[in-house]
C-alpha cells in the first residue's frame, strides 16, 4: 500500500534487490559441515535417522541425530524435554567442535541401534510373541506426515522398540553401570543407559548409587532437615590429604565425575541429557568449583559459558571465583570476566 | 470457524490511516492478517525463537484446526514500518534458551522501529508438563523492566487456542484505549 507509483517502484526495487543479494550471499549453497564431512556421513549414514531422507538438513541436539525437515517438524512437537531441533544450516551458532565430536561418535546408526532394538532384533528371530513391535515399521521418506508422526511418538515418547525389561534390578544395575561408563569415558554406554533406563539417571548422586563405603555418614535426622548442610571441604579428612576434588566423591553427580576426566564431549552429553550443571556435591561444591580446584581452567571456562552459577558457595561459605582466588592471582583473563560477570 | 468473529469483532484501529505499511516482505512468520478481513494487520508482527509455536497460532487463528507443521524458513526482510503490535511468542518449556529468547526479544523491541508498538507476548505450550508459568517467562524476558511500554502476557496452548483470543481481545481493548486517549495514530511515528 504505497502512497504513489514512485513510492511503490522505490519499494519493489528495494525488496527485488534485498532478495537477490541474500541469495547471492551464498547463504543456502554454504554446505553444512556435518553433512559434508565424510567421517561424519559415514557414521550417519548420511540419511535422515527416521524416514531415510537423504541430505537430512536438520538434527536434534540431545538425541545427537540426524533429520530431515519433515521429521524435524515432528520432532519439534514432541518438546523440548525430548528433542531438542536445531538446523545444520541456520542455527551455525550451535555447532561447536565439541557438539561435532559428540554426533560423529554416536551417529544416527547406534543410536537407531538403541531406540529401534527390537526392530533390529526381529530381522534375525521372528517372534510371534511381539504383535505390538511387528506392527510398527520404519516410514519411507514418501510416507505422509501423519505416518511418520505415529512412528517417531512410539519411538521417542512411549518408547516402544527400546530393548528393556524395566524391572527394578535393571534400573539399578543401569544407574550403577553409567558410573562405570562415565568413568571410562564411554559416550556410547552413556546414551545406551540413559534411554533404556524408565527413570532418569542423569542427577543421581554418588551415594544414590554407591550406599557402601561413604567417608561421611549423615545422620538419618540431621538429613531429613528439608534444608541440607553443606560441610566445608577443608574439615573432610579426604581432601585434606590430597588437592584433589575427586577424593572425596560422596554427594558428587556424574557431571562432577565428568568433569574430573576433563572429556568435554562427555560432559556435553550429560548436559544434553539434561544434566543440573549447578548441583553441590556433599561438600557444597559445583562442578564449577571442582574445575577451579583442579585448575581446570578452560573447563571451568567451558561450564561458564553453559550457565554454571559462580556466586554459589561450597560448605566453606566460598565462591568459585573466592576459591580460585584462594589458588593464586587469576591470570586467565577470559575466566576472570566470567567468573566475576553477573548472572 | 474462521477466527474474526469469535475474536470479538477485532476493530481495525491499529491501522495507520495513512497506510504507508508495504505488504511485502514478512520476517519468518510475520502475518499480514490475523484471522479476519476486518483486521487488516499489515501492522502486526509475531515474532519468536524457532519451535515456539508461530505457525501453529496462525494455523489456529485462521483455519481453526492445527496442522502438522515443519520449521518455517523465511528469509527476514525487516522493511515492515513501525509494526503497531508486537505479537512475541515464547516455548514456555524451553528453560534452556529462555535467555536467547531475552536477548532476542530486547533487540527487537529497542529497535527504533519498534518503540511504540504494544507488546503482546504468548507464553505458549502451557498444556506441557513442566512448563515455566507466565510469570516465569515474564522474569525470563525482563518484562517488569519495561518503562512506558504497554505489554500483556498471555499463557497460551496454541495447539487447543486456549488463551489465543483472550491475548487479541486485550489487544483489541488497549488499541481502543490508547485511540480513546488521542493516540490517532497508535505506534505511528515520523519517519
Amino acid at each position: 500500500m504505497a502512497e504513489n507509483d514512485a513510492d511503490r517502484m522505490d519499494w519493489i526495487n528495494k525488496i527485488t534487490g534485498a532478495i537477490t543479494s541474500l541469495l547471492n550471499s551464498q547463504f543456502f549453497d554454504q554446505p553444512s559441515h556435518i553433512t559434508t564431512n565424510p567421517e561424519t556421513k559415514k557414521s550417519t549414514g548420511g540419511a535422515s535417522c527416521e524416514c531415510s531422507a537423504p541430505e537430512p538438513d536438520w538434527a536434534s541436539l540431545n538425541l545427537g541425530i540426524l533429520l530431515c525437515i519433515e521429521c524435524s517438524g515432528v520432532h519439534r512437537n514432541l518438546g523440548v524435554h525430548i528433542s531438542k531441533v536445531r538446523s545444520l544450516r541456520l542455527d551455525v551458532k550451535v555447532w561447536e567442535p565439541t557438539i561435532l565430536d559428540l554426533f560423529r561418535n554416536l551417529g544416527n546408526s547406534y543410536c537407531n541401534s538403541i531406540w529401534e532394538g527390537l526392530l533390529l532384533l526381529e530381522d534375525v528371530q521372528t517372534d510371534d510373541t511381539n504383535a505390538l513391535i511387528t506392527s510398527i515399521s520404519k516410514p519411507c521418506p514418501k510416507d505422509a506426515i501423519h505416518l511418520k508422526e505415529k512412528y517417531i511418538q512410539a519411538k521417542y515418547v512411549e518408547k516402544l522398540l527400546v530393548i528393556k525389561d524395566g524391572s527394578v534390578t535393571e534400573r539399578v544395575a543401569c544407574a550403577r553401570s553409567i558410573w562405570e561408563a562415565v568413568e571410562n569415558v564411554n559416550l556410547q554406554d552413556v546414551y545406551r543407559l540413559s534411554v533404556i533406563s524408565d527413570v532418569n539417571i542423569i542427577n543421581t548422586t554418588f551415594d544414590n548409587v554407591f550406599d557402601v563405603d561413604l567417608n561421611h555418614h549423615v545422620d538419618a535426622q540431621e538429613s531429613n532437615e528439608g534444608q541440607r548442610k553443606h560441610v566445608d571441604p577443608a574439615s573432610c579428612d579426604r581432601n585434606k590429604n590430597s588437592n584433589e576434588p575427586g577424593s572425596c566423591l560422596q554427594g558428587c553427580s556424574l557431571l562432577h565425575l565428568a568433569c574430573l576426566s576433563g572429556n568435554l564431549q562427555m560432559i556435553e552429553l550429560l548436559l544434553q541429557f539434561g544434566a543440573n550443571i549447578n548441583l553441590q556435591d556433599f561438600h557444597g561444591r559445583t562442578p564449577l568449583h571442582h574445575c577451579i580446584s583442579s585448575g581446570n581452567n578452560p573447563l571451568a571456562k567451558f561450564l561458564l559459558r553453559r550457565g554454571a552459577r559462580p556466586s554459589i558457595k561450597d560448605g566453606g561459605g566460598l565462591s568459585s571465583l573466592e576459591r580460585a582466588m584462594e589458588m593464586g592471582a587469576i591470570t586467565d583473563e577470559e575466566l576472570f570476566i566470567l567468573l566475576t560477570g553477573s548472572e | 470457524m474462521a477466527g474474526g468473529e469469535a475474536g470479538g469483532g477485532l476493530p481495525a484501529s491499529g491501522v495507520d490511516r495513512r497506510g504507508r505499511s508495504p505488504a511485502a516482505g514478512r520476517s519468518p512468520t510475520t502475518e499480514k492478517s490475523l484471522g479476519g478481513n476486518d483486521y487488516v494487520g499489515k501492522d502486526v508482527v509475531m515474532l519468536g525463537l524457532d519451535a515456539a509455536g508461530k505457525t501453529t497460532i496462525l494455523y489456529k487463528l485462521h483455519i481453526g484446526e492445527v496442522l502438522s507443521t515443519v520449521p518455517t524458513i523465511v528469509l527476514g526482510l525487516w522493511v515492515l514500518r513501525c509494526p503497531k503490535i508486537l505479537i512475541y511468542v515464547v516455548d514456555s518449556l524451553d528453560r534452556e534458551r529462555i535467555g536467547k529468547a531475552k536477548a532476542e526479544f530486547q533487540t527487537i523491541i529497542s529497535d527504533p522501529f519498534m518503540l511504540n508498538s504494544v507488546i503482546l507476548v504468548f507464553a505458549n505450550k502451557q498444556d506441557m508438563k513442566g512448563a515455566m508459568t507466565p510469570m516465569e517467562v515474564c522474569e525470563g524476558l525482563g518484562l517488569f523492566d519495561l518503562k512506558n511500554r504497554k505489554w500483556h502476557i498471555q499463557g497460551t496452548c496454541a495447539l487447543r487456542g486456549d488463551g489465543l483470543y483472550e491475548g487479541l481481545d486485550w489487544l483489541a481493548g488497549t488499541l481502543k484505549e490508547m485511540r480513546a486517549a488521542g493516540y490517532s495514530s497508535v505506534g505511528t511515528s515520523s519517519f
